[in-house]
């Protein structure tokens, strides 16, 4: 099944998202290999170069590693996974913060909307 | 890559012009087995029977050999300028070879059924009345010779040209119709019709321009020559060259319009 | 290093008709390109014109820079968008006219892919439907290894399953080497799978952008940009 891609946004930065979150999320486990780049783009339906600047980019940043002919695997590095794993939830919390602004609320108010609907998850 | 392309289009085109030799031959072996039982059977009903099937034989020829060049032509027009021109045009060969792959197995093919035709009938003859069959060609091979001999020219050369006239024929028939249907594709919409008008066009137009250049030639002639020399070795010489001409000119419009005016819709 | 395809001031005009004016275009290996534009934009004129089955009547039209002919038949391979074989062959005699004629044709992969689409090679070709008739000319032509591969709306007139299929093949059969030219009026389907895009409108090229330039600098799909372009 192709992924579910906004349209309006570059590719590039989707596929970045999604394969950080399969990382964060256990889907991909440290040291697991990752499909080649021709077969994760099938998969996704989309342009293979596209993929594979995905895949320099996560090279470069270290969540993904190459071992020349054997293709490319996670990092075993769990730090460096914890490090991607609270950015990645700062950025939703910004996001969050940023809409809860737009509708008017304040950051107290907020905070207290936020408690509210966990103790009513909790009960 | 030419070699293959002819085994393909030979293979293509065998299917159907197999079958109608199959019919062909069908058609001989009945007649020839019907004969053979009004002979045996003796009862009046057979004969009758036989002169019927002789009927159906000389329809049947007539067809085989009509329905053979009407497939040929159409065979070409389909994939050259239809739907599969675009698998044609699209293989790695210079579309001139194409074009003279399609001519070389269309005209193999309509020699063949000319020879198997005539091969046909000869053999009914033979099988029903081998004596005066031969005696028959006898005849006919001397009339031949005392004509050859009339006219002033030699019996090889007088066989020589029929022999040219007859596949030359064939030729200048399938490369008419194939001209016909590369100017035909030209046009935008109804490339059926106009290939047919072209056709016709250029049959008219051949014969028109023959006969002229027969008229002035032959004006010519009387002349320069006047009543010295034998007109007829010259007369076949014109003709000769006249359809080698007509044969020539269908072929490079066929060549050109591949080349250059390829209209694929 | 000659571009893989290059049209300098293409142009076909028919007797009262310019179907092309003046087209210059240079297109890349390893790439996936999209030629977007409505009906009657000279789409298939362009496509018709690299495949040699139409000439230009002025302008040049160049593969890895020599001239359209027979050497660049032997490395282009097209989908044209309507059945074009003989209807009275077997798939399996197809398949070996492909192999035949074609040196980068091959049969393991055609075969390998015919019986993931659970088409057999024994049918006759005229008994098959529309959509898989249409499927087997996918087949041959993405199981040569061309340079460039020439696909006139293969995705038009199939199911959304075999739309996927297609999409598929055609991403996970990508060389660098390669470049596929997709024709195609259906974008949203189509346009992650493309590199770069050219937007044609009467016989004219207005732009030949990347995807990327269109989704982050003008912030839209190339489906919603095309439609902001042609806008009626």
């Amino acid at each position: 099944m192709a992924w579910n891609l906004d349209s309006d946004r570059p590719i590039f930065i989707q596929i970045l998202e999604r394969i950080r979150i399969d990382v964060i999320s256990g889907k991909y486990q440290p040291g697991e290999k990752l499909p080649s780049v021709r077969e994760l783009a099938a998969e996704a339906a989309v342009n293979p170069n596209t993929m594979q600047r995905a895949f320099a980019e996560l090279e470069r940043t270290g969540l993904v590693y190459a071992k020349r002919t054997s293709g490319r695997f996670i990092t075993e590095d769990q730090e460096m996974i914890e490090t991607v794993k609270s950015e990645i939830a700062k950025e939703k919390i910004r996001l969050f913060l940023d809409s809860m602004k737009e509708l008017g609320y304040e950051k107290e108010q907020t905070l207290t909307l936020m408690r509210q609907s966990m103790e009513g998850e909790k009960a | 890559m030419l070699g293959k392309l002819l085994k393909q289009e030979l293979k293509t085109q065998g299917k159907t012009v197999f079958v109608m030799y199959g019919v062909l031959a069908i058609a001989t072996l009945l007649t020839i087995v019907s004969y053979f039982a009004g002979r045996f059977a003796g009862a009046r009903i057979f004969s009758a029977i036989f002169v019927v099937v002789c009927a159906i034989y000389a329809m049947t020829l007539v067809v085989t050999v009509v329905a053979n060049f009407i497939s040929l032509c159409f065979h070409f027009y389909q994939s050259m300028y239809s739907a599969q021109g675009y698998l044609t045009h699209t293989l790695p060969m210079k579309s001139t070879q194409i074009l003279h792959v399609k001519i070389v197995a269309a005209f193999a093919y309509m020699c063949l059924t000319g020879i198997l035709s005539i091969a046909s009938f000869v053999t009914i003859a033979i099988v029903v009345d081998g004596q005066s069959f031969a005696s028959f060609f006898q005849v006919l091979v001397k009339a031949f010779c005392d004509t050859a001999q009339e006219l002033g020219v030699s019996s090889v050369w007088f066989a020589l040209f029929f022999l040219l006239l007859f596949f030359l024929g064939f030729l200048n028939a399938l490369l008419l119709f194939f001209a016909g249907s590369s100017i035909g594709q030209l046009s935008h919409r109804s490339k059926g019709a106009f290939g047919i008008a072209a056709t016709v066009g250029l049959y008219y137009a051949s014969q028109i321009v023959s006969l002229i250049g027969f008229f002035i030639g032959s004006l010519i002639y009387a002349e320069k020559f006047g009543t010295v020399h034998n007109p007829a070795p010259w007369a076949m010489g014109a003709g000769s060259l006249l359809l080698i001409f007509w044969v020539a000119v269908y072929y490079m419009i066929c060549r050109i319009i591949v080349q250059k005016h390829l209209n694929l819709e | 290093m000659s571009a893989l395809l290059e049209c300098r001031k293409l142009t076909k005009r028919y007797k009262t008709k310019e179907v092309l004016n003046q087209v210059n275009l240079t297109l890349e290996s390893g790439r996936m390109i999209g030629l977007l534009g409505p009906n009657g934009s000279g789409k298939t004129t362009l496509i018709k014109m690299i495949n040699g089955l139409l000439t230009p009547t002025e302008g040049e039209l160049l593969f890895c820079g020599g001239k359209i002919g027979e050497q660049s038949k032997r490395h282009i391979s097209y989908l044209p968008d309507q059945t074009y074989l003989n209807m009275n062959q077997k798939v399996r005699d197809v398949i070996a006219f492909f192999e035949d004629f074609y040196e980068d044709f091959e049969k393991e992969r055609a075969y390998d892919m015919l019986k993931k689409l659970q088409i057999s090679a024994d049918d006759r070709l005229k008994t098959l439907s529309k959509g898989t008739k249409e499927k087997v000319q996918l087949v041959l032509v993405m199981s040569r290894r061309a340079k460039l591969y020439v696909l006139d709306e293969p995705i038009a007139g199939v199911d959304p399953a075999v739309r996927d299929y297609i999409l598929k093949t055609i991403i996970s059969n990508y060389e660098p080497e390669a470049s596929v030219l997709i024709a195609t009026h259906l974008i949203a389907d189509i346009e992650n799978v493309l590199d770069e895009v050219v937007l044609i409108q009467n016989g004219r090229v207005m732009q030949h952008l990347s995807v990327d330039e269109i989704r982050s600098q003008k912030g839209k799909s190339v489906d919603a940009y095309f439609r902001e372009v042609f806008k009626c």
